[in-house]
């Protein structure tokens, strides 16, 4: 209390200068996980070049006509939350960043061989984050029948359980023809 | 000149005609209506993507049958249609491709497994996987070592000279064991099946690692619940000499009323809705898996047994085979709906008898098998050893005739097929046994028959 009776101007500007600084902090920090949720970010990485090029030609990317591009962070991050969204996405990009500095390789086809190549991708929040109404007019009654038993929640499956190309296509062939050409070489 | 001219002009008048007609002809084939369509073609639109209905279009000519089949099934009303189930990624190891489809990005595959049908009936499978339907039912034929060696080089004829390497060495398998377990598809390089592995029954195993045919109790591509709801479906299986289940239900009190009456029950409500009232006497699938009462419709034939009436000793089912003491309150349930609780209770209390009386025979036998054994006094083939084939029929056949005709009230099963043939067989077992210990050496030629007491 007498810091403040003594010094009350100080500790005011003080208290300013502070905020002021946070607020540029904040603003940057805000700004860079924006920079970091772009495509062209993650695809900055050469490893991710398969991903981006099988996503450009799915149901989700570039190519499609007619639907809403979906980034990469839009799936493979989750949506529930804003506190779970920042702290998976820091220790997925440290992740990242310490695989690719390491120069880790993936040897993606023995991994899928037995788990399949949509285990645990993407986020069923990611998902609803824009298909939000699984039963609505326009959507065929064949899609209502199968969504049933997800939506009163009588099955554990997700949504990649079923729909598993729609992200990145046929990602196994994708990976043959890869390991073909690297082959041939 | 004007003779001349009339005949050129007839002529030309007639080559006219002649001209036009044919070339009316021309323009109708052309037209493509010079013959009729000896056959439908189906066009649909509704609920079905362009490709799907491609597919239909081109089968309704190709395959007429199984599209007939296919629209009156429930399957066609939800616009479930070909490219739903048999459409697969180019990746798959049994993707290939239709005339129809080849050159395109479209890979489909005849083979359905109970993975295809999980995407819309996940608890089904889920239930189904959990079974004696499943990994279990083909164990047999895929991976057991004495029942490979029965088929193979026993039945195969391997023994006498019929190398495995010719087709004729898995006559038995193709037709017999494969056709009602399942075994293991095998492609070859066009991911076509070889060696005659597909179809199989229920217990099938898929290259892609999944396992189970549900088409195998309502079969492809009607899909009728009212199939799998009368016993006919359990049938094809349930039946003959090891385990007459269909002969013992028919036997039996529900199998005479649903054989008198069950034309005029109600067999298509909806799941979980088909009740007492709908029929006036269950079927198989109304106690082993259909909702009754309190009880929810399951997949899972084990879920409502508490006896393992199959192996060589009843034991109340456990692990990877069930929960018997759960599977003993299910049935309760499943009874009461019908049932007053004295009857109930004697039905009980009878299969429990049976399983003891059974059990006790067993461990006899087992014991004079041990001992013999001890003494170098069993034959080295078990199947032209006197003693260790009457033991097999002793549980295999007539133990199971037993067991199943007390558990579903079969009384012919249950004695005259059963224990009346066990006593005998054990009788049969104590004089070899006591002739092997007394000379010490195994009888030689042995005095048993091959064709076991059926």
């Amino acid at each position: 209390m007498r810091i403040l009776q003594n010094n009350g101007g100080a500790v005011l500007v003080a208290c300013v200068i502070a905020f002021l600084v946070a607020l540029v902090v904040a603003f940057f920090a805000a700004k860079k996980v924006q920079s970091t949720s772009t495509v062209e970010f993650c695809n900055s990485c050469h490893e991710m070049h398969p991903f981006y090029k099988t996503w450009a030609a799915g149901k989700h990317g570039t190519d499609a006509k007619g639907v809403i591009r979906a980034r990469c962070v839009d799936c493979h991050l989750p949506h529930d939350s804003l506190g779970n969204y920042l702290k998976t996405k820091t220790m997925a990009g440290l992740h990242d960043i310490k695989a690719h500095w390491l120069g880790k390789k993936t040897d993606w086809l023995t991994l899928w061989k037995n788990r399949g190549p949509y285990v645990h991708a993407a986020y069923d929040s990611g998902c609803m984050e824009c298909h939000k109404k699984l039963v609505a007019p326009g959507i065929p009654l064949k899609a209502y029948t199968a969504h049933k038993a997800f939506l009163v929640g009588q099955t554990k499956r997700t949504c990649l359980d079923c729909h598993h190309e729609v992200g990145h296509g046929d990602l196994v062939t994708e990976f043959r023809e890869i390991a073909q050409k690297a082959s041939r070489q | 000149m004007k003779e001349l001219v009339g005949r050129t002009g007839t002529l030309l008048l007639a080559g006219l005609v002649v001209g036009l007609m044919c070339s009316v002809a021309l323009a109708d084939q052309a037209a493509g209506n010079a013959t009729p369509k000896l056959h439908k073609e189906l066009v649909i639109k509704r609920g079905l993507s362009p490709d799907a209905a491609k597919c239909i279009e081109c089968h309704s000519k190709k395959t007429p049958g199984i599209v007939e089949s296919w629209k009156r099934g429930k399957m066609a009303h939800a616009s479930v249609s070909c490219y739903d189930c048999h459409v697969v990624e180019k990746s798959s190891p049994m993707a290939s491709q239709c005339s129809g489809i080849k050159g395109s990005n479209i890979y489909i595959s005849p083979m359905v497994s109970s993975r295809t049908c999980s995407r819309c009936h996940p608890q089904e499978v889920e239930q189904f996987l959990k079974s004696g339907h499943a990994k279990l039912a083909s164990y047999p034929v895929v991976e057991k070592k004495k029942t490979l060696n029965l088929i193979y080089h026993l039945e195969g004829a391997e023994f006498i000279g019929n190398s495995r390497s010719n087709s004729s060495n898995m006559a038995s398998r193709e037709a017999g064991c494969q056709m009602c377990h399942g075994g293991q598809v095998e492609l070859g390089p066009d991911h076509k099946p070889i060696k005659n592995t597909w179809p199989g029954g229920i217990g099938t195993r898929y290259p892609d690692g999944s396992i189970g045919t549900c088409t195998v109790c309502h079969t492809r591509h009607q899909f009728s619940v009212e199939e799998a709801r009368k016993p006919e479906a359990c049938a094809s299986c349930h039946l003959g000499p090891d385990h007459p289940d269909i002969e013992i239900y028919m036997e039996s009190k529900h199998g005479q009323i649903f054989a008198t009456q069950g034309e005029t029950w109600e067999w298509d409500s909806a799941p979980d809705a088909w009740q007492p009232g709908d029929y006036t006497a269950p079927t198989c699938a109304t106690c082993h898996m259909s909702g009754i009462g309190e009880l929810t419709t399951t997949h899972n034939i084990n879920e409502r047994l508490k006896w393992d009436l199959v192996h060589p000793k009843s034991v109340i089912r456990s692990g990877e085979r069930g929960n018997g003491e759960k599977g003993a309150k299910l049935m309760r349930k499943v009874c009461v709906n019908c049932h007053g609780q004295s009857q109930m209770q004697k039905e009980i209390n009878t299969l429990d008898d049976a399983v003891a009386l059974y059990n006790f025979y067993w461990d006899g036998a087992v014991k004079m098998k041990k001992e013999l054994a001890a003494k170098g006094l069993l034959g080295k083939d078990p199947w032209s050893d006197g003693f260790q084939e009457i033991m097999y029929y002793l549980w295999h056949h007539a133990g199971r005739r037993a067991r199943q005709g007390a558990a579903m009230n079969g009384p012919d099963y249950a004695h005259w097929h059963g224990f009346f043939q066990i006593f005998q067989m054990y009788k049969d077992l104590q004089q070899i046994y006591n002739y092997r210990m007394k000379y010490n050496k195994i009888e030689e030629p042995s005095t048993v028959m091959s064709t076991g007491p059926l």
